[in-house]
């Protein structure tokens, strides 16, 4: 039967995460983790390690899951961008990426080349600091890199971190809409809480409205990804593209009307406003650009091939079919 | 969590599927015909009697009636009926005529009306708004008198699809006149063919009529009252719930991007990145709105409350069909200008350009939407009543 909801097993996890997070990371510990070296919390990450999260086992539906979880915390410590080498490969603490930056408070690398995933260490030097308040290090291919997979595995890591990185985006949207709600219900003005202004109350209907979109649609990719559903352990590539993209939109989308509802306040650094409309934006940055993802999905469904191949699109199971009808009654352009 | 419906899920669906098989170009064009015939949106008598002789109306109804059907497996079925491109008003707005009588009815008006319904031989239409009452429903003025074993109506109602070519009205009128808002109001199964009332038909964008019906001194059988005298809203409210659990426009509109995505095939060379890009956009937003859509369907099965996810999902859907409709006009260009021509795909998209602007107002407008979406589903607080 058809069943949009988590799996009750991953949905446990998640919220015994959600506990841990609420206990070991508060607003007040994402504030600290922002002056250390590394931008990290080791704390934090101590008691994720001990929770079982470095060295998870499971399905994309329990990595997205978590990420979720940790995005909702804004969790200062370079789990999600494990999580593809983790799940896919069995080796914890590698953060996966393309020649670039890295999170600082990583070890080792894999590094995604059209040869294949190349693991080594991340170089010293001094890491940069981004707007979200985390560090990062620049890596390149170097001569201490060591091959642990082919160019399907590097595929395979790039389509799960899109999902990962969407499911992290959107936890964060959610929290930051919980805030907005919060505040639209609190804060008055002409003598009655803002909330109660349409103006108000349509933009976070809107949000809403996307950020939901977005979490099925992680909760869909997810599900694509498993082996007895066609998949590779990572969904195909237009729903990671679709997960990614509408997460990228919506947590904009987000952040952009939270400021809005907070006024003035939400550019203040005393708020926390600015601790999640910071992170979405590098964060949605970190990942390819949605449009080019989105381009590709057009080229995707015009290439019969391509389209053909195309599993679990909307209502079918392969391809995008026309009803008879249609298939006879479009078939000749002006018939 | 599945996203895949098995062979149970998919029961009714296959049987439409099958159903749909029948339909080449030449009967879809004669049931096409038929709709312009009748003047309506979407809702082709001959398509209604196949889907009766298929038992796929009231299928969620306990048997004798319906066949217990369940919410998901009826949501399958009418995706499927959308996303082929039949006419499926006909079945909506009867399901929706039946499961009120079926939740609020007498066993009396249960035991006549359902298995007509089924039938296909009794057909429904709602009279709800009123010239002066439009998304402030509750500001309604028709009447209804109590005389004996009669209620007489008197009032005018507007926007009433369908009921040119119905059997009943399911009329909220007012009782009470001393009742104010939602107190007071009643719900009247009336037939159509009652002396005293008047149809004019009231053209729209969409190509086809709606109605006016003038009310004047109009009898009805007191046993025509649906609920308790005085209890209308609530008999309403379930209906309204119900209407905003459905599709409008996200779905059909999965149809015209394949039909388009079908004449553009191959040619991704032809298209600038920006279309390009929104096409990838509008197959990724229609997948969202199908998910959205699909939620309200489940969370109906589980019995959860869909008062705040069905108008989320129904807002998404309808402006979605309408930001895509647009594109994809300017996309094929000059073609879609014309009403009459010997492309048909650019005829639909043509027509579907003036229907989608009714999305967003039939079935209660986006704003009345958000209202609810912000009240219910986020628990914002209400704005002052002036």
């Amino acid at each position: 039967m058809i069943d949009e909801r988590w799996d009750p097993e991953v949905e446990e996890i998640a919220q015994a995460l959600r506990k841990l997070l609420a206990a070991e990371c508060p607003r007040d510990e994402v504030r600290r983790a922002e002056e250390q070296e590394r931008g990290a919390s080791a704390a934090l990450m101590a008691q994720l390690q001990a929770f079982g999260l470095t060295e998870m086992e499971g399905s994309a539906a329990l990595f997205a899951r978590t990420a979720f979880e940790l995005g909702r915390a804004l969790a200062p410590c370079p789990l999600v961008e494990s999580m593809p080498v983790l799940a896919l490969t069995g080796t914890p603490g590698v953060v996966w990426g393309h020649e670039g930056y890295f999170p600082a408070a990583a070890d080792s690398a894999a590094l995604a080349t059209p040869d294949g995933l190349f693991r080594q260490p991340l170089p010293g030097g001094t890491p940069r600091r981004t707007t979200a308040g985390d560090f990062l290090t620049r890596a390149a291919l170097s001569a201490e890199a060591v091959r642990i997979g082919d160019g399907a595995l590097a595929d395979r890591c790039a389509r799960f971190a899109l999902l990962t990185g969407a499911a992290r985006l959107v936890g964060a949207g959610f929290a930051l809409l919980d805030d907005t709600r919060t505040y639209a219900c609190e804060r008055q003005q002409f003598g009655r809480p803002i909330g109660a202004f349409q103006a108000i109350g349509h933009r976070l209907a809107a949000v809403a409205g996307d950020l939901d979109a977005a979490e099925l649609l992680i909760r869909k990719a997810a599900f694509t990804a498993a082996p007895e559903q066609g998949g590779d352990g990572a969904p195909p590539m237009h729903f990671a593209s679709m997960a990614w993209a509408k997460a990228v939109t919506a947590t904009r989308h987000a952040a952009t009307s939270a400021h809005q509802v907070f006024g003035g306040n939400g550019f203040a650094m005393d708020y926390d406003v600015q601790l999640f409309s910071r992170r979405i934006r590098v964060w949605a940055m970190r990942g390819p650009r949605a449009d080019a993802l989105l381009a590709d999905l057009g080229r995707m469904v015009l290439d019969p091939q391509r389209r053909d191949a195309l599993t679990l699109l909307w209502h079918h199971d392969r391809g995008i079919p026309l009803p008879r009808w249609a298939r006879e009654a479009d078939a000749v352009p002006g018939r | 969590m599945n996203f895949k419906p098995d062979a149970e899920d998919a029961l009714f669906r296959d049987r439409l599927r099958r159903i749909a098989e029948d339909y080449g170009w030449p009967e879809m064009e004669a049931l096409r015909a038929e709709i312009d015939r009748l003047d309506i949106e979407r809702y082709a008598f001959s398509f209604q009697q196949r889907l009766a002789e298929a038992r796929l109306i009231g299928i969620t109804w306990p048997e004798p009636f319906g066949q217990s059907a369940r919410v998901d497996q009826q949501f399958l079925m009418a995706e499927e009926l959308e996303t082929q491109g039949f006419p499926g008003y006909g079945l909506t707005t009867n399901q929706r005529g039946g499961g009120m009588i079926l939740r609020n009815g007498t066993p009396e008006q249960i035991a006549e009306h359902l298995p007509k319904v089924v039938s296909g031989e009794y057909t429904y239409c709602q009279g709800l708004s009123e010239p002066g009452a439009g998304s402030d429903l509750l500001a309604l003025k028709t009447s209804a008198r109590r005389e004996g074993d009669e209620y007489v109506v008197n009032g005018a109602k507007l926007w009433s699809s369908s009921a040119h070519v119905s059997t009943f009205t399911s009329l909220l009128v007012r009782t009470d006149p001393g009742g104010t808002r939602h107190k007071g109001l009643s719900l009247l199964l009336v037939p159509l063919d009652s002396p005293g009332i008047t149809i004019q038909p009231v053209r729209v964008l969409g190509g086809w009529r709606v109605n006016a019906v003038f009310y004047d001194n109009v009898r009805v059988p007191a046993k025509n009252l649906v609920g308790a005298e005085g209890g209308g809203w609530a008999v309403i409210t379930g209906n309204l719930d119900e209407e905003r659990a459905m599709s409008f426009g996200g779905t059909e509109t999965r149809l015209f991007c394949a039909r388009l995505i079908h004449r553009l095939s191959g040619r991704a060379g032809e298209l600038s990145d920006s279309d390009l890009r929104l096409l990838g956009h509008f197959v990724m937003e229609l997948e969202a709105d199908r998910l959205l859509y699909l939620r309200v369907g489940m969370q109906a099965q589980r019995g959860e409350d869909t008062s705040g996810s069905g108008p989320l999902s129904k807002v998404y859907g309808s402006e979605l069909a309408q930001r895509f409709i647009e594109w994809a006009c300017d996309l094929l260009g000059a073609e879609t200008l014309f009403p009459e021509g010997d492309d048909i795909l650019m005829r639909d998209m043509e027509e579907q350009l003036r229907v989608a602007t009714v999305l967003t107002n039939i079935g209660g407008t986006s704003e009345v939407q958000r209202n609810i979406v912000a009240n219910r589903y986020l628990g914002l607080p209400r704005e002052p009543r002036g």
